[in-house]
């Protein structure tokens, strides 16, 4: 057998000029609103994005949210000009990623906050109060070092009328050579004195991108 | 290059190639820049390490073991390094430090590679390492697919210890992903390891060796067929990691997702384990409205030492021409079933005895995927065996009249091929031999008793509607490792 001594060398710059060939297809949005629905602000449908969840993410949902409780009647509270008081309960991250869910409620409560419709409680929440500062400070109502006019007195706080609950859940499936990660966004405030559930919301974003990675990678 | 007495059957008829003696001095030479070369490689390095920390993992002592990997905080040791990182996570587990376990799985989950369509292209063989002409072993470790599932689905149980129940839910999302894409992500591996871009001008003799090395009586297939004897599971899915979801959901007040997953557990496990199918039926009660069963305690008891891989050494010839050929010595991993310790555990709960039964047979869990590569692995291991042997006699060809240099390299070139003709033998030791499970009542005094060979252990139960119990017996005699938490918040 003949030597040939430049085909290693060959091969090699071939692999590492191979190397450099490779391209991603990159992940786009794809279009799930309905025909009816308002122009989303962002994200585009094949714009680029993560197979994850991003900031535009959570605005986008959130904002279709809140666009959807202001415009059902019972945002308003009836026979009376007064805000709803809403409390935050569980809202679950079903999905495979490392969020903090008040990337989604924070925006949320800002938008509810400046329609006027609703107030939020901090004083009140599934796992102790968000702020426990507003119970701790009536235990300065026996403080000589306070002037009593100025400290919070008892029966002042006011109880949640509604509650804030949802869930953020991810399904991912393979769709050809790609995957389609698909994110459902499902939100309810209930009326606490009833129990009912006083509206619902769902947001589904699907993304579709190469099937190189886990959407949490 | 090994020569046979006795040369294989497709050989017979033709000539043996011997080549000539390599000069003394050269062969010290080459032997020893080959074997430093080879030391420092990733793969020795694993394999010494993983050598060091068995002999304290095994005999139940855990945290020697995760000092010997990473000192006294189990961690300090290069976060790149995903066997070192495995290892240290077990035992860190092991001794109920679930926080460092933690980190340690994270630093794991970052570095495996396999996802459906990882290894596509050049670029990702290379990367992996799955080169013709070189040996796994020069890359660092890249795990395997079922590995990557139970990297997540301890860091679901290590979560459920902590009481972080937002945690586990995304690791038991995060397993439930892989176990989907499981069959997708093996077909790929399977094809990139036939993806043998540099072999074409090789290819006659390949495939005669491929011959050889293949046949259904020789020793390849004599120990493929021992693989296929420890049983595979469908789509390479593990019925713990279901299980497990499902006792979650359960939990959590999900039952109809619970009974999906114990379904799904019962069914690969072939509707053997009647723990299983007892969970099942609870989560279908209360998923169809008869109300919430009473207070319950399940008991997961990973038992036993895990599979492992050997090398395999055997001859194979690599043909020159139609009438010469070379015997060469072959090493494919072999892989060989781990060592059971203390199962099943005995639970005595208000006068009550139950015992765990198996849910996942890690042997035949690995031994799914080992089989489904098995051919391509033995295919690139004699795709590189042939070339590398035909590159070494072109070179002995080509420097034979030109002096020193001509010896030292006719003597650096084989003991180089034979020195990179190395299986690799890495694989997750720490994991157990199998993993069972038991499911019963709370029992009314709040106290199980766990008996594991010859150790007997009180449990004292946290208060819970559902509360779990992790005891790990590695080894027959040392007593059992036991963690408990209640679980669903």
């Amino acid at each position: 057998m003949k030597m040939k001594p430049s085909a290693p060398i060959a091969i090699a710059a071939a692999l590492l000029a191979l190397v450099g060939c490779a391209t991603d297809p990159g992940t786009v949005y794809l279009d799930t609103r309905s025909p009816s629905s308002a122009p989303a602000p962002a994200p585009q449908p094949g714009e680029r994005t993560t197979l994850g969840l991003d900031y535009r993410d959570f605005e986008f949902a959130a904002e279709q949210a809140v666009a959807s409780f202001l415009s059902s009647p019972l945002s308003r509270k009836p026979g009376s000009t007064a805000p709803w008081v809403m409390a935050i309960s569980r809202m679950i991250n079903d999905t495979a990623l490392d969020i903090d869910t008040d990337q989604l409620v924070k925006k949320i409560r800002v938008d509810l906050l400046d329609s006027g419709r609703v107030m939020v409680t901090t004083a009140v929440g599934l796992e102790g109060p968000e702020d426990p500062l507003s119970a701790r400070t009536r235990e300065l109502q026996n403080s000589n070092l306070f002037n009593q006019e100025t400290v919070a007195q008892d029966g002042t706080m006011v109880a949640p009328e509604l509650s804030l609950s949802g869930k953020i859940i991810q399904r991912a499936n393979r769709v050809g050579d790609g995957q389609q990660v698909d994110y459902y966004f499902q939100l309810t405030i209930t009326n606490i004195e009833t129990g009912l559930a006083y509206w619902e919301f769902e947001q589904v974003i699907a993304k579709l991108g190469s099937n190189r990675s886990f959407s949490w990678r | 290059m090994d020569v046979l007495n006795e040369p294989p059957a497709a050989a017979h008829g033709r000539r043996l190639y011997r080549p000539g003696p390599p000069p003394r001095a050269a062969t010290a030479l080459a032997a020893g820049v080959a074997a430093a070369l080879l030391w420092g490689c990733a793969g020795f390095s694993d394999i010494q390490q993983t050598e060091t920390f068995l002999e304290r993992y095994a005999a139940g002592d855990y945290d020697a073991a995760s000092a010997a990997i990473g000192g006294p905080t189990g961690l300090d040791y290069p976060q790149d390094q995903l066997l070192t990182s495995l290892h240290a996570a077990m035992a860190l587990r092991a001794s109920g430090r679930f926080p460092a376990s933690q980190t340690a799985f994270d630093r794991a989950e970052s570095q495996l590679l396999w996802k459906s369509d990882s290894i596509t292209g050049v670029e990702d063989l290379l990367a992996a390492g799955l080169t013709l002409v070189g040996n796994d072993l020069m890359v660092s470790y890249r795990g395997t697919i079922y590995e990557g599932v139970m990297v997540n689905t301890y860091k679901a149980a290590n979560a459920l210890m902590i009481g972080d129940t937002a945690r586990a839910r995304v690791e038991l999302n995060r397993a439930n992903q892989r176990q989907g894409n499981a069959v997708d992500q093996l077909a790929a591996k399977v094809q990139a390891l036939r993806t043998q871009e540099d072999e074409e001008e090789y290819r006659e003799s390949i495939d005669r060796s491929l011959d050889e090395a293949m046949d259904p009586d020789g020793p390849a297939a004599r120990r493929l067929r021992a693989v296929e004897s420890l049983g595979a599971y469908r789509d390479l899915r593990n019925p713990f990691t279901d299980w497990l979801h499902g006792a979650f959901r359960l939990a959590t007040g999900e039952a109809n997702r619970a009974s999906d997953l114990f379904r799904n557990a019962a069914a690969l496990d072939g509707r053997r384990n009647r723990h299983v199918l007892a969970d099942l039926v609870m989560a279908e009660q209360e998923a169809g409205g008869a109300g919430a069963a009473g207070d319950h305690v399940w008991v997961v008891h990973e038992d036993g030492a895990g599979p492992f891989l050997e090398q395999f050494r055997f001859d194979l010839p690599v043909f020159l021409d139609r009438n010469r050929f070379l015997l060469v010595s072959l090493a494919v991993p072999d892989l060989r079933p781990g060592k059971p310790a203390s199962a099943p555990l005995r639970v005595r709960a208000d006068g009550q005895e139950y015992r765990t039964e198996t849910l996942l047979d890690v042997d035949r869990y690995a031994a799914t995927e080992f089989r489904a590569g098995y051919d391509a692995v033995v295919g690139k291991a004699v795709a590189g065996a042939v070339i590398r042997t035909l590159l070494q006699v072109a070179i002995q060809n080509e420097t034979r009249d030109t002096g020193v240099l001509g010896d030292i390299i006719g003597v650096v070139a084989p003991v180089a091929s034979a020195a990179v003709t190395q299986a690799d033998t890495r694989i997750w030791r720490a994991l157990p031999h199998s993993i069972g499970i038991a499911s019963l009542p709370r029992p009314s005094d709040g106290r199980l008793r766990v008996a594991a060979g010859g150790a007997e252990v009180d449990v004292a139960l946290p208060a819970g509607r559902f509360v779990l119990v992790q005891v790990k017996t590695i080894v027959r005699n040392a007593p059992p490792s036991v963690h408990v938490n209640s679980i669903g918040g």
